[in-house]
């Protein structure tokens, strides 16, 4: 692939970071929410909100690196009544400028707890449809190699997977900052990492394995497929099988470090702030597993006559 | 290019020698913690140059293949140990602003991305030692160097600012010369069809990596205008092995002058600290000295007052001797007594120091109102400020002065649990007195409390001396005057009725008897006023007392006397000793004239030390008919002088017998004379 076919790539993976991690975002603000101060979980969650945002904006302008006249972008969202991919682009505004209207109530008006807590939902709900609707353009008989429903569930537990890692990274590097800036705040944080640790190592470690299960069938089916399935098959496992297998390891490899991390940490009682290193690791790890397998997804497929 | 790697090689290990050297060095700078990497740097860097150049040689053809895996492995090792080194000196030295903890985290997907596509042109047909060294300087070499690069130029801002503007100078040396090698070691690639290397190589193909192999002019994001290896290589006519040589060279002269600089600065430092603590203990020494003299100063003060206090003196001259010792001793602005009114219905100030004048207040009274010193008397508790109270507060301490005090301290005066006023002191300007001022203010207030305490017993001592006094001039009177009046009248009677019988020469016998006891009676009263003008001339000194005294007995008696003074300087003996030595000598000259029937009297006064200090030691002897102690009708006499003598903490010994004389010895003891020598530092 040249640069310009890695904005697709770049796109769809930024896109489904963004979503996941405002889905598990969310579901601690509502889990902690009953537990701690909602106004200083809400507090806690503006950074990442501003992260989420800013993601957004870049999967945004990076998609239009892949497309022959960027400026006529616009247009594509006339066929709306029969294209998934116009579909995808209206989701995308609207998950985009949910997402920006969240990070103006977070930041300026923290008073409205409701009104965030509801745009928080819709902007979820438009999320989850914008991946929906990404996965279901890759839904076509010509490509056999993406012609299937697991290409739907693999985009939403790419999306999980790396939204929960990204929130852990989030978390501990803002525990970090509030440490090094002697916040007022350290002890909440730290109780809300420790809180949503381990179900967020849970979350992956499930996800991961979901992951290689749907790897898993993908191949089976190719293999059961037609001439043209089978040979991306071959292409998977022969020329791009160093960075199938690579991937693999990956995903395992950031498992392992997290769910090691995350014990050791509740057995020695460490702080929270100790996390940093190997949450970090994890996050790259199966942010590479992730790209290097949508790399492969876009790289083995093979188009059904023109 | 051999002799170019040679030298490439040559200034890589002399970087890590002289690095290695700087490390051997004593001393504990900053940028030590980061010189092994740097060493270890420059040592791996210089080898890989070298097998470059043998590699570039030939001329060891059968181990070729090690010498290429070599290379590899030595190239990464080099890159790593860089990125090490260059991270340690952007973040080691001077800790990163707290926000760059995000940093990690912006550059998360991006460190992502880079990673993947590199590992996807490894699946390229091209050798896979190209992938390697490429990415080995993309994601090593280059970060690396601008890591460092950065760490340098930080160490620019901070040396700066610091104002060591030759090191500063160096280290921004050092940081251009880690950009260029940033350049020229992470930048320029061999060439492959992927990111910059399709641009930007050795072998001067150029590909557009955004676009694929075709090559258009006129695409928007196509930078090899300005990137264009072929281009810089025509302006500058030099190939990158010279470049990267020349970084090299570059880089280990300015590491190795700023570590020079560094080890300059580091000896300046450590003599700085020498003076500092040097400076630090002379001052320290200072303190404790200045802290001792000023304990001495506070010792010598009390005593002084104690001695004053003990040789009842006035108390009002105490006071204002107090007074003007604590304003001198603790550098105040205003020092105040006030004592609770006879009605016990207002405090009154009764004597102060301001504006350099210590003085009681004998006008009108001046009453303090100020609640904090009410405070102190009602609560019986020291107040001290503490420099963050409102000065509104302290509004009534100071008097004869518009300035409001700023800092003050309050101490009670308390006479047998019962407080009768309070002592303060107060200073207008905002340096607020330490704990041990208000410890000794307190003692000083002891002091206080003491002298009106003594000032008090002294008037009732006087007024029972008075009365004493009064008894025993009656005695005298009645016992001589008053029989000698009585006896006169009998004999007037007499007299009369001789003169109506005509028998003269009866009358003039009896006008012999009265002529001899109204002599007696003459020579009594002149005793006693002579004996009360002695006691009451204390001032003029006791020797010149003593002396007029013998003079004036001798001529109202007749009798010789001997008066030998063996006293340097004062006497030292407490005021109630001291009449009570005048009147031990007065009875016993009274003895002698009227019992002794002598011609000669000796007195003798001198200063003896026996084992409990200075004594005062009195001898009177004379040479008279002496007596038998028993029995004798002197009794009452000698016990008064015994009693006299214990009063006064002495003791009285008599010697005599019939046809000897007597010898009257007096010993009084002195006030404690180690104590009286220390002159107080105050000038009064």
């Amino acid at each position: 692939m040249n640069v310009r076919e890695w904005a697709l790539p770049v796109y769809t993976i930024l896109l489904q970071l963004a979503v996941g991690a405002l889905i598990v975002l969310w579901l601690i603000r509502y889990l902690a929410g009953s537990k701690f101060s909602p106004r200083e979980i809400d507090r806690i969650i503006s950074n990442p909100i501003l992260v989420i945002a800013f993601t957004s904006v870049v999967a945004m302008g990076g998609a239009h690196f892949h497309l022959s006249k960027p400026f006529h972008s616009f247009l594509a969202v006339l066929n709306i009544k029969s294209s998934w991919l116009s579909r995808e682009i209206v989701f995308n505004i609207l998950f985009f400028l949910a997402t920006m209207g969240l990070l103006y109530l977070t930041y300026f008006q923290t008073h409205r707890r409701k009104l965030i807590t509801a745009l928080g939902w819709l902007a979820i709900l438009f999320g989850v449809n914008l991946i929906y609707c990404m996965a279901r353009i890759y839904l076509i008989p010509t490509q056999a190699a993406w012609n299937s429903h697991t290409v739907i569930i693999s985009f939403y537990v790419t999306a999980l997977m790396l939204g929960g890692m990204t929130i852990a990274t989030l978390m501990v590097l803002d525990l970090k900052f509030a440490e090094i800036k002697k916040a007022d705040d350290i002890e909440l944080r730290s109780q809300v990492i420790r809180y949503s640790s381990a179900g967020l190592t849970c979350l992956t470690v499930v996800l991961v394995i979901l992951s290689m299960a749907i790897i898993y069938i993908q191949t089976r089916l190719l293999a059961q497929g037609d001439l043209i399935a089978r040979t991306s098959l071959s292409l998977l496992l022969d020329l791009y099988l160093p960075l199938f297998v690579m991937r693999l390891i990956l995903l395992v490899c950031a498992s392992v470090t997290l769910v090691y991390a995350v014990i050791r940490m509740y057995r020695l009682q460490i702080k929270p702030q100790w996390l940093m290193t190997p949450v970090y690791v994890s996050c790259l790890l199966i942010l590479v597993g992730e790209i290097i397998g949508r790399f492969l997804f876009y790289a083995t497929h093979i188009r059904i006559g023109l | 290019m051999i002799i170019l790697y040679f030298f490439y090689g040559l200034a890589f290990e002399g970087l890590g020698l002289a690095t290695y050297l700087q490390l051997r060095r004593e001393g504990d700078f900053p940028l030590k913690r980061e010189l092994p990497w740097l060493a270890a740097f420059g040592f791996v860097g210089g080898a890989a140059g070298w097998v470059d150049m043998f590699l570039a040689s030939g001329s060891l053809e059968e181990i070729v293949n090690i010498l290429s895996i070599l290379r590899v492995f030595l190239h990464m090792l080099t890159g790593g140990l860089l990125l090490r080194f260059g991270w340690g000196m952007l973040n080691n030295l001077n800790p990163l602003p707290a926000w760059s903890i995000f940093i990690p985290g912006i550059l998360i997907v991006p460190i992502a991305f880079v990673i993947t596509y590199a590992t996807t042109t490894f699946i390229t047909p091209s050798p896979i030692e190209i992938p390697i060294e490429i990415w080995t300087r993309y994601l090593l070499y280059l970060p690396g160097s601008l890591l460092a690069g950065t760490g340098f130029l930080r160490q620019w801002h901070s040396q700066r600012k610091l104002g060591l503007y030759d090191v500063s100078n160096l280290m921004l040396g050092a940081g251009l010369a880690f950009i260029l090698e940033a350049v020229v070691m992470g930048l320029i690639v061999p060439a492959a069809p992927y990111g910059p290397a399709s641009y930007y190589n050795y072998d001067r193909v150029i590909h557009t990596a955004f676009i694929g192999e075709s090559l258009e002019v006129t695409q928007p994001y196509a930078l090899y205008p300005w990137l264009d290896y072929e281009s810089v290589l025509n302006t500058t006519g030099l190939p990158i092995e010279i470049w990267r040589m020349l970084s090299a060279v570059i880089v280990t002269f300015f590491v190795v002058k700023a570590l020079d600089v560094f080890e300059a600065i580091r000896r300046r430092q450590v003599l700085a600290l020498q003076q500092e603590r040097d400076r630090a203990q002379r001052e320290r020494i200072a303190a404790q000295i200045h802290e001792r003299q000023m304990a001495e100063n506070w010792t010598n003060a009390l005593i002084n007052i104690s001695r004053r206090i003990a040789k009842l003196e006035h108390v009002d001259d105490i006071l204002i001797y107090i007074v003007d010792n604590v304003h001198q001793l603790l550098n105040t602005d205003f020092v105040g007594v006030a004592i609770t009114n006879q009605e016990n219905s207002a405090l009154e100030l009764k004597c102060y120091s301001s504006g350099g004048k210590t003085q009681l207040v004998d006008n009108a009274p001046i009453r303090v109102t100020n609640s904090l010193v009410k405070n102190a008397m009602r609560t019986s508790a020291s107040y001290r400020s503490l420099g963050n109270e409102s000065i509104e507060i302290f509004e009534g301490v100071c008097f004869f002065t518009d300035e409001p005090a700023r800092a003050i301290v309050i101490v009670p005066l308390q006479l047998e649990n019962t407080v009768i006023g309070s002592l303060w002191i107060a200073r207008i300007e905002s340096t607020q007195f330490s704990e041990t001022d208000a410890i000794w203010l307190e003692s000083m207030a002891d002091q206080v409390a003491i002298a009106i305490q003594h000032g008090l017993m002294t008037s009732q001592l006087q007024s029972l001396s008075i009365v004493q006094e009064r008894g025993r001039i009656a005695r005298e009177m009645h016992d001589g005057l008053a029989q000698v009046l009585g006896y006169l009248n009998l004999q007037v009677q007499t007299l009369g009725s001789l003169l109506n019988q005509g028998r003269t020469e009866k009358l003039q016998t009896e006008l012999l008897q009265m002529r001899q006891a109204i002599r007696t009676a003459h020579a009594d009263v002149r005793e006693n006023i002579l004996s009360l003008r002695t006691t009451l001339a204390q001032e003029k000194g006791l020797e010149a007392a003593v002396q007029e005294y013998l003079s004036e007995f001798e001529i109202q008696t007749g009798l010789k006397t001997s008066f030998a003074y063996q006293v340097d300087g004062d006497l030292n003996l407490s005021s109630i000793a001291e009449v009570q030595f005048v009147c031990i000598l007065q009875e016993a000259m009274t003895n002698v004239r009227k019992h002794a029937q002598a011609s000669q009297v000796d007195v003798a006064i001198r200063k003896e030390i026996l084992g409990d200090g200075d004594h005062i030691h009195m001898q009177i002897i004379d040479d008279g008919i002496g007596f038998v102690m028993a029995g004798s009708k002197r009794n009452f006499g000698l016990q008064t002088m015994q009693e006299r003598a214990e009063s006064a903490s002495g003791n009285l010994t008599i010697k005599s017998s019939i046809g000897n004389g007597t010898c009257i010895e007096c010993c009084l003891p002195c006030l404690q004379q180690e104590r009286l020598q220390k002159q107080s530092v105050v000038i009064r």
